[in-house]
């Protein structure tokens, strides 16, 4: 066993480290629940800087403009960028789309995408299906040498910069005929209908009338979405972003609470239950660290983490949300203060932490995923939901 | 990084359960709960023969010298076995005490026997104890309690606090069981567990009795600590383990329990919490192989082995239902022992506040 980092792999983190220490300079490191259009244009800044040094798509092929390292050399890159607090743009092409391309996709759709992606040049977003549609997904109906789109898909991020986006179609009869394509979002036909999320993004139904695509957009086999879903390694999301996102909050938040009061009292930590929450909770931070790095070592030794992936989210998301009530009830009525307000700690980033922490759904329900792992580790049979 | 066993530890772990499958079934432990002293000698012989009891020892003391997250692999099968005897309190607290503060002779006089299983070792800690020193030798006076396994021990390593004027720092000695001014007296426990408290009614020692030096014991007995608070967790990993292997046997031979979405959600619960077990006491395991600093970590691993002990007994109980409640089940054999291992080294709380000492 080894819990630590290669020496190179220690030099890269050290060199990201150092790098978005000097190019994100603290204002820029407020994003908890204030997603803004200025946020999101600094962090495609960030990822061309970062594609400059191949350091963006480190985890792809060097043939591809990637980095030619492995998911563990994504994972610290994803745990940095979080760590500094720069928004999730780009990220669906990388730890989604490249993935399934790289395993999936033919030499021409490789040669389309990939570089774009690692150049950070094209923002994908994902369809989701829609649970109150009869069948879920929007239909693609074989015609000529394409498909056509009917019915409607949603979309929880980046839909309105997305230039392209991944989703899963229905192209049969049968509840397994379903496939993964691109479709390109200028495409005649799309219209989107915005949903303001509470943490500033903006969620989206994406309507399909009559869009008319080639099936160039199909990414491996027709009709082989779901086993392609499931059983392909990288495909599951690490949540090291996340991770480190919330790491920094708490680190931040720790060195308040030893710092003065914000009413100028006392350090919040000279409070006994205080600091036994700030244990707890540093816990909470570590479980939630290994959990991810878990998912990252089984990618990169080939391995399919569907219930290890689950657990990781899943942990992450509640812990998530622990640690914002107990900040919240720490900080009081200070802990309900935006940025901008005088007094606010911490740049606001409890009550956009709190806020944020409120979607229980990244990537599948609480619930979806206790039933993943009871059935993928444990061997349980489908449950009576 | 790289979360797998070696192929050698996986077959010290596929050699230890099949072992214990076949040498210390229920019926075993439940002998060794009905025994009085919680031991059965027979398999005692057989896991000295094995090596285990110097699993991570130099080989000149007859050890196998092997890494230190071995032995936490081996407790997790032990663990899962809910093995009887002083395991922890012998082969692993009372060994490394020896170890990291005993001179070269008293290594020799102790590790080889205590390998071999003919010696048997335990620590008593606690602020009762102690020493000052006399014109040969030291006396030591006080009592010490919940002394595992005191009864069948030959000797007992105190920890020992200087008395008014003497000298500053804790005093390493070991005591005689047999010797004059010994007094045990039985603390009945859950799943009858073999611990006394101790009393030492001036007993004389001879310098030879002083693990290392007078006043330097502490380091020796914090790093023996270290390392058994970590053996603890991996015993609890194997125990609750195999709690969710019976929960989850059940469940799928019980199919309208078995497709109950809260049954399986708090199996899935379980199942979180042992395998951020595994990864918080390996890394600490993996800390201390390394001789990087891991007090934290162990603190980390020993706090949540807190939780997952609560949750495996919550979870087994709930799920087996009444049956779990009786004697004749095994289930209780898991829960009265997950209390001991809970208490032992420092709880969760206990654990937690170290992580904010600093």
């Amino acid at each position: 066993m080894n819990f630590d980092l290669t020496s190179d792999q220690s030099t890269f983190r050290e060199a990201l480290g150092q790098f978005l220490s000097v190019e994100v300079p603290i204002e820029r490191q407020q994003i908890f629940g204030g997603r803004s259009e200025v946020q999101y244009q600094f962090s495609r800044e960030i990822n061309r800087k970062l594609a400059a040094r191949n350091w963006l798509a480190v985890g792809l092929p060097e043939e591809y403009g990637g980095g030619g390292k492995g998911p563990i050399e994504q994972g610290i890159l994803d745990q940095e960028l979080g760590y500094h607090l720069i928004l999730e743009s780009g990220a669906c092409g990388l730890t989604m789309v490249a993935p399934a391309i790289m395993a999936f996709g033919n030499k021409v759709q490789k040669d389309l995408y990939l570089e774009l992606i690692a150049k950070g040049e094209i923002e994908f977003c994902h369809g989701l299906d829609t649970v109150e549609e009869s069948n879920g997904l929007p239909s693609a109906e074989r015609d000529g040498a394409g498909y056509i789109l009917n019915g409607c898909s949603i979309s929880n991020s980046y839909t309105d910069h997305a230039d392209y986006m991944y989703l899963l179609v229905r192209t049969g009869d049968g509840f397994q005929d379903v496939s993964h394509v691109i479709v390109d979002m200028k495409t005649s036909g799309i219209r989107l209908e915005i949903f303001p999320s509470i943490n500033g993004q903006t969620a989206a139904k994406i309507h399909f009338e009559n869009v008319s695509v080639s099936d160039s957009c199909l990414i491996g086999e027709e009709h082989q979405g779901l086993h392609q879903t499931i059983y392909s390694p990288n495909y599951e999301r690490t949540g090291l972003r996340r991770y480190g996102s919330i790491q920094r909050v708490f680190d931040d938040f720790t060195d308040f609470c030893y710092g003065s009061a914000p009413d100028g009292g006392q350090p919040l930590a000279e409070h006994p239950l205080v600091r036994h929450q700030l244990a707890q909770r540093r816990l909470g931070m570590m479980t939630m660290k290994l959990l991810c790095w878990n998912v990252a070592w089984l990618q990169s030794v080939g391995a399919v983490a569907i219930a290890e992936s689950s657990a990781a989210l899943l942990f992450a998301s509640e812990e998530r949300l622990r640690f914002a009530e107990m900040a919240m009830e720490v900080l009081g009525p200070y802990a309900t203060l935006r940025n901008g307000s005088p007094m606010v700690p911490l740049l606001g980033n409890i009550e956009g932490i709190y806020r944020e922490s409120l979607n229980l759904s990244e990537s599948g329900t609480s619930d979806m995923h206790r039933n993943i792992i009871a059935q993928q580790a444990l061997g349980m049979p489908l449950n009576d939901m | 990084m790289d979360f797998r066993l070696t192929s050698e530890q996986k077959i010290l772990r596929n050699s230890a359960r099949e072992f214990l499958d076949r040498e210390c079934p229920a019926s075993l432990v439940r002998e060794a709960e009905n025994s009085g002293t919680g031991h059965i000698p027979g398999l005692w012989e057989k896991m000295a023969e094995l090596g285990w009891l110097g699993i991570c020892l130099p080989q000149h003391y007859g050890g196998l010298d092997r890494p230190f997250t071995d032995q936490a692999i081996l407790f997790e099968e032990l663990g899962r076995a809910l093995a009887p005897g002083p395991l922890l309190t012998s082969s692993v607290l009372a060994a490394y005490v020896i170890l990291y503060g005993g001179n070269d002779r008293q290594k020799k006089d102790l590790l080889p026997g205590m390998i071999k299983g003919e010696i048997v070792l335990t620590v008593a800690r606690g602020d009762g104890l102690e020493t000052f020193s006399q014109s040969s030798g030291l006396v030591l006076s006080g009592e010490s309690s919940f002394v595992r396994h005191a009864r069948l021990a030959d000797h007992i390593i105190c920890a020992t606090r200087p008395a008014i004027g003497a000298w500053p720092d804790t005093t390493l000695v070991l005591a005689d069981t047999g010797a004059e001014g010994v007094i045990m007296t039985g603390m009945e426990s859950i799943a009858n567990y073999p611990q006394c408290m101790v009393e030492f009614h001036d007993v004389s020692l001879s310098d030879d009795a002083i693990l290392g030096e007078i006043a330097e014991g502490r380091v020796a007995l914090e790093l023996a600590v270290q390392r058994a608070t970590v053996i603890q967790c991996a015993e609890t990993l194997g125990r609750s383990h195999k709690v969710l292997e019976m929960v989850v046997a059940y469940a799928k031979d019980q199919m309208e329990i078995g497709r109950s979405q809260s049954v399986q959600h708090r199996c899935a619960d379980l199942k979180i919490a042992l395998d951020t077990n595994r990864l918080l006491t390996y890394q600490a395991a993996w800390k201390l192989d390394q001789s990087l600093p891991a007090r934290d970590e162990i603190s980390m691993a020993k706090a949540q082995s807190g939780t997952l002990s609560r949750l495996s007994t919550m979870t087994g109980h709930s799920i087996l239902g009444e049956i779990a409640f009786t004697s004749g089940h095994d289930m209780q054999l898991y829960s009265n022992r997950a209390k001991l291992a809970e208490a032992n080294l420092g709880d969760t709380e206990y654990h937690l506040d170290q992580l904010i000492a600093d």
